[in-house]
């Protein structure tokens, strides 16, 4: 790389070590990449769950956690009653889902003492739910929940 | 840049040998610039992805009733409360407000049909919900009905359609509060007898 002109002799290439810098690279890629499909993976995967999809860019902020998939009823990925024929199979007082019910109470007694009062998110519900679920299931759920003090839904979706 | 051109890049006499014999030795460098481009382009893409995150959500309630004793909120004359039914076949909207005659609302009351290829025409709703917005502004919470065979993906659909609307690069608030409410079902299967004249 010397453009000539005498003193030659002192003149090196100074070659730049790359290579810890492209492992540093690879690494920060690697995690990216995992932890970029990790939330699609979470719900669909594990809980055989398909989110439906919509334009929306809500953050996401912490609330009671309730799936909803074809086969399964979970709080806060603890099953409280299995789904056969597309109804819950489980104790019902009218619209009421008794274990469902009794799971959410417990939860909210937990949380308030917890944090010593009623906080923003405590009376909402995250609702992961399957796409091809029918309102006849989803009914008796939301009113479950707002008979145990969550009238408020966040219905998780799958941004467009 | 290499000389040669080569991925490999130029050829060297290795530092680490000793001289004695040897003298087909060399240290190969790779050119690894392209490498660490491409890499930096994926590293920027992705990162700029990763502020937006797949799972978002949309905001619901269940009318529930009120265990405080506040005077109701008086009803104004710039907000009505939009009922939408969302039926197997079609969306039927009417709404609702006291103090608003009800020739008035009846002229609100629409009826959107289902596409020929089978979807609910979402689009269709959202203009008549613009319209009812433009008329009365202060409306922002719209009353739910599904029918039975419905399922959630249509219900989130007609709350995405409902919520806002995008018109050159702005979003319009249409009806933010969307309140999921069940018909209330009658213990009769059929109507009850009439009875015969005397």
């Amino acid at each position: 790389m010397s453009g000539g002109g005498g003193g030659s002799d002192n003149e090196y290439d100074v070659q730049l070590n790359l290579v810890p810098l492209i492992d540093i690279l690879t690494n920060i890629l690697f995690f990216l990449m995992v932890g970029f499909v990790s939330q699609e993976i979470q719900y669909e995967a594990e809980n055989k769950i398909k989110l439906p999809v919509a334009s929306t860019n809500t953050e996401l902020r912490m609330s009671v956690a309730v799936s909803i998939s074809n086969e399964e009823l979970l709080v806060e990925k603890v099953r409280v009653a299995k789904i056969i024929n597309g109804k819950v199979d489980a104790l019902t007082e009218g619209d009421k889902i008794v274990p469902l019910f009794e799971k959410l109470n417990a939860l909210k007694a937990a949380k308030q003492g917890q944090t010593g009062g009623v906080s923003e998110n405590d009376d909402v519900i995250f609702l992961v739910a399957d796409r091809k679920i029918p309102f006849t299931l989803l009914s008796p759920i939301m009113k479950t929940a707002a008979m145990a003090g969550y009238p408020n839904f966040r219905f998780a979706v799958i941004k467009k | 840049m290499s000389e040669s051109g080569s991925i490999f890049g130029e050829k060297k006499k290795s530092p680490f040998t000793t001289g004695s014999g040897g003298g087909d030795e060399f240290a190969v460098d790779l050119n690894l610039t392209p490498l660490m481009d491409v890499m930096s382009n994926i590293l920027f893409f992705l990162l700029a992805g990763f502020g937006a995150l797949l799972i978002s959500f949309l905001t619901a309630t269940v009318p529930v009733q009120s265990e405080g004793e506040s005077e109701p909120e008086t009803p104004r004359l710039d907000r009505v409360v939009v009922n939408l039914q969302i039926l197997p076949d079609s969306y039927k909207i009417n709404c609702s407000n006291d103090k608003i005659p009800g020739d008035e609302l009846a002229k609100l009351k629409q009826v959107i049909r289902k596409k020929e290829a089978g979807g609910y025409d979402n689009a269709a709703l959202t203009a008549v919900l613009l319209d009812i917005k433009k008329k009365y502004p202060a409306s922002d919470t719209i009353m739910m009905v599904p029918s039975e065979t419905i399922v959630y993906e249509e219900i989130v659909a007609a709350m995405e359609a409902s919520k806002e609307m995008k018109e050159d690069k702005q979003r319009l608030r249409l009806f933010p509060k969307a309140v999921i409410a069940d018909l209330v079902k009658t213990e009769l299967d059929s109507p009850p007898p009439v009875e015969a004249p005397k």
